[in-house]
């Protein structure tokens, strides 16, 4: 595609946020970033160029899961544990790290592609971007949207009363 | 990875790069019950912007009316701001954007990968990197100048990353006294559709607090190595400044061509932008791909306007503005006609595309504001890492509803205090929290001076004061959450969407 420089001003940034929430490993999202800017380089030009970057990239991820299953399995254990090693931000308090692996296990309730189409929409892909990308209808998104966001909530909330319930002066919500 | 799977990905990924010509392919279909209300998941559609603008008017006007469906879209709109929040909470990495300076670098590096088939960081590649695109643009499979420039730019970068290298050894550390972050945390709808923030802003001073995160807790051992990690970042990353500066000198002078003409802006700002070697504006006359640039400004100041959202109806694009104002216009239908701004605070303005592509005297796109603008629905996702807070005003049959929503920016839990007859005078509200609904408080306010309102409410073991100013294009909310001996404080600016509400 052309202008190389414009999409990655342009699109580079919600790729690796995209990609980093998939696989919570910002390394690896980096490079897969990298790849799917570099196959938009080989491509001719498409119309609708967000899309079809978060389709590569969805792509990108489902092969790079399903390639080292091992890989996968070292990956969810490890954000399973509350490990404060596996966060490279060295910024957060104790509070803001139970609450990001709260949400993160809030996360893994819903299935991969649900997961997916809220991440894309978070990026602010429309409907019918994020139909192409994992081959549902337009109608399949919608559905599909509300429900995830439904169950993510409801079980993130969960998580935050059952956590209260456990260690009570921790939580101050 | 089986064949079927890569065939299955190779047609998604073509079918995404095209526009739908069928409108059931793009937009969602509403449904309605057996009682006449939309269905659930219609509701969200609409709050997602994902109707037909018919179908939008519909169900604008079926939500107005009735009390169920007001019902279902506060409780829609509430799981759809939680979600994006726990989406935001659950992100362990800082958001993070290319810094302007690094552009040119990393896209350099995709043309010498996608060109050289490998990442190789010797310097005895550059050659091999040079001869290889230069083949390569003669075959006449990619027509830009920029290609040449840019693939001189690796041979300098590479020459470069050595430099770099060595300067970082050589010298010391710097004081722990720096507090910048190399990933500068710019707001996130700037990277999203559109248009991205101008490069060459003062992003790369040092002195560019970015969030600075003194309300957090900190601990001694920790900082030492922020600071030192911070040090070393800094100067790499004036180091690299300095290699992206040279390099683009370098392109200028391989390729005169390689900037493309701006024809829209004023000369000025064109001039400070091209130090950096890049320009927003940038104007293809070609049939299938129109690019479009222009300004918005306040009517009555004439300052550039940020945050301005773009719909093109009939299109899939959707823009917003940088803080200098500017837009970028692109990939539009050829039958687009016009284009709306949006703006909370501001008057919609509807402008004709014809009018824009106008080379000959660029005009700014001008809006006034007006405090009771808006009356579609149009929705946010509030995320930011501060306390955040949003107000949606909507002025219907005479009558002002005004909701605010606020979250502690360590939790993701939202709490959305809905104002009624919000006027001069007189103002009562409810408060709700989500996701745990079914709280709901009413508040109650008193207007102690001319355009403002105050009103305190308890919540569980909380008690929330809320002070809310009107002026003529802002609003200033102030908030305070009073919870045991902890006092949490939101003050803020706001980010104004327009909503729909219900008066009696």
């Amino acid at each position: 595609m052309q202008d190389i420089e414009r999409l990655f001003r342009d699109y580079h940034a919600p790729i690796v946020r995209y990609l980093t929430r998939q696989l919570n490993d910002a390394d690896l999202a980096e490079e897969l970033a990298q790849e799917t800017f570099v196959r938009a380089y080989r491509h001719e030009p498409v119309k609708n160029e967000r899309a079809w970057l978060f389709t590569v990239a969805t792509n990108l991820v489902r092969d790079a899961v399903r390639r080292d299953a091992r890989q996968r399995a070292h990956l969810l254990r490890l954000h399973a544990e509350h490990q404060e090693t596996e966060f490279e931000s060295e910024e957060m308090s104790p509070e803001q790290l139970r609450q990001t692996s709260m949400a993160q296990a809030a996360l893994r309730t819903i299935s991969e592609r649900d997961r997916s189409a809220l991440f894309m929409s978070q990026e602010g892909l429309d409907y019918h971007e994020i139909a192409a990308a994992l081959g549902l209808s337009v109608q399949s998104v919608g559905t599909t949207l509300t429900r995830a966001r439904k169950k993510v909530v409801q079980n993130f909330e969960q998580l935050v009363r059952s956590e209260s319930e456990r260690g009570g002066a921790h939580v101050a919500s | 990875m089986s064949h079927r799977d890569d065939t299955a990905n190779n047609s998604r990924e073509e079918q995404a790069g095209d526009i739908p010509m069928i409108e059931s392919e793009m937009y969602f279909r509403v449904e309605w019950d057996a009682e006449g209300h939309a269905t659930e998941d219609s509701v969200y559609a609409w709050l997602d912007g994902a109707l037909t603008p018919s179908e939008s008017s519909l169900v604008e006007a079926h939500v107005s009316g009735c009390e169920t469906c007001a019902a279902s879209v506060a409780e829609a709109r509430g799981f759809i701001a939680a979600s994006a929040r726990i989406l935001s909470v659950a992100e362990y990495v800082p958001q993070r954007v290319v810094p302007g300076a690094d552009v040119a670098r990393s896209a350099a590096r995709i043309v010498a990968l996608a060109n050289a088939g490998a990442e190789d960081k010797s310097g005895t590649t550059s050659a091999r990197v040079q001869s290889r695109s230069g083949k390569r643009s003669t075959k006449g499979g990619f027509r830009s100048p920029i290609a040449v420039g840019i693939a001189a730019a690796v041979v300098v970068m590479i020459g470069g990353s050595l430099l770099v290298l060595r300067e970082r050894t050589a010298s010391p550390a710097r004081t722990p006294a720096i507090a910048s972050t190399v990933a500068a945390s710019a707001p996130r709808k700037d990277s999203i559709t559109g248009v991205t923030g101008s490069p060459s802003k003062d992003a790369r001073t040092p002195s560019t607090a970015a969030a600075t995160k003194s309300d957090r807790p900190s601990r001694p051992k920790h900082n030492a190595t922020i600071a030192a990690r911070r040090a070393e970042e800094e100067l790499r990353e004036r180091a690299r400044i300095a290699v992206v500066a040279e390099s683009l000198a370098l392109i200028r002078r391989s390729a005169p061509q390689a900037m493309p003409a701006v024809a829209i802006q004023a000369p000025a700002s064109v001039q400070q932008e091209q130090k950096l070697g890049f320009s927003v504006a940038t104007v293809a006359a070609t049939d299938t791909v129109r690019e479009i640039t222009g300004r918005v400004v306040d009517a009555g100041t004439s300052e550039p306007l940020g945050a301005v959202q773009l719909l093109v109806a009939g299109s899939t694009f959707r823009g917003t503005t940088d803080n200098a104002g500017r837009f970028v216009l692109r990939d539009l239908p050829s039958n687009a006609q016009k284009v709306q701004f949006r703006r909370i605070g501001y008057a919609i303005v509807e402008v004709d595309i014809a009018s824009l592509s106008n080379t000959n005297r660029p005009q700014d796109v001008r809006m006034s504001a007006s405090v009771l603008a808006l009356s579609a629905v149009v929705t946010t996702s509030t995320v930011g890492t501060s306390p955040t807070t949003s107000l949606r005003q909507n002025d219907e049959r005479e009558c002002t509803t005004a909701e605010v929503e606020f979250a502690r920016s360590d939790s993701p839990i939202v709490r959305r205090i809905v104002l009624q007859r919000v006027s001069k005078s007189s103002a009562q509200g409810l408060l709700h929290d989500w996701p745990r609904s079914g709280v709901i408080t009413p508040i109650v306010f008193s207007t102690p001076a001319p355009r403002a309102i105050r009103g305190a409410t308890t919540t569980g073991d909380a008690r929330i004061e809320i002070s809310i100013t009107m002026r003529d294009a802002d609003w200033l909310a102030d908030i305070r959450e009073y919870s045991g001996s902890n006092v949490r404080a939101a003050n803020a600016r706001f980010v104004v969407v327009a909503g729909s509400g219900r008066c009696d």
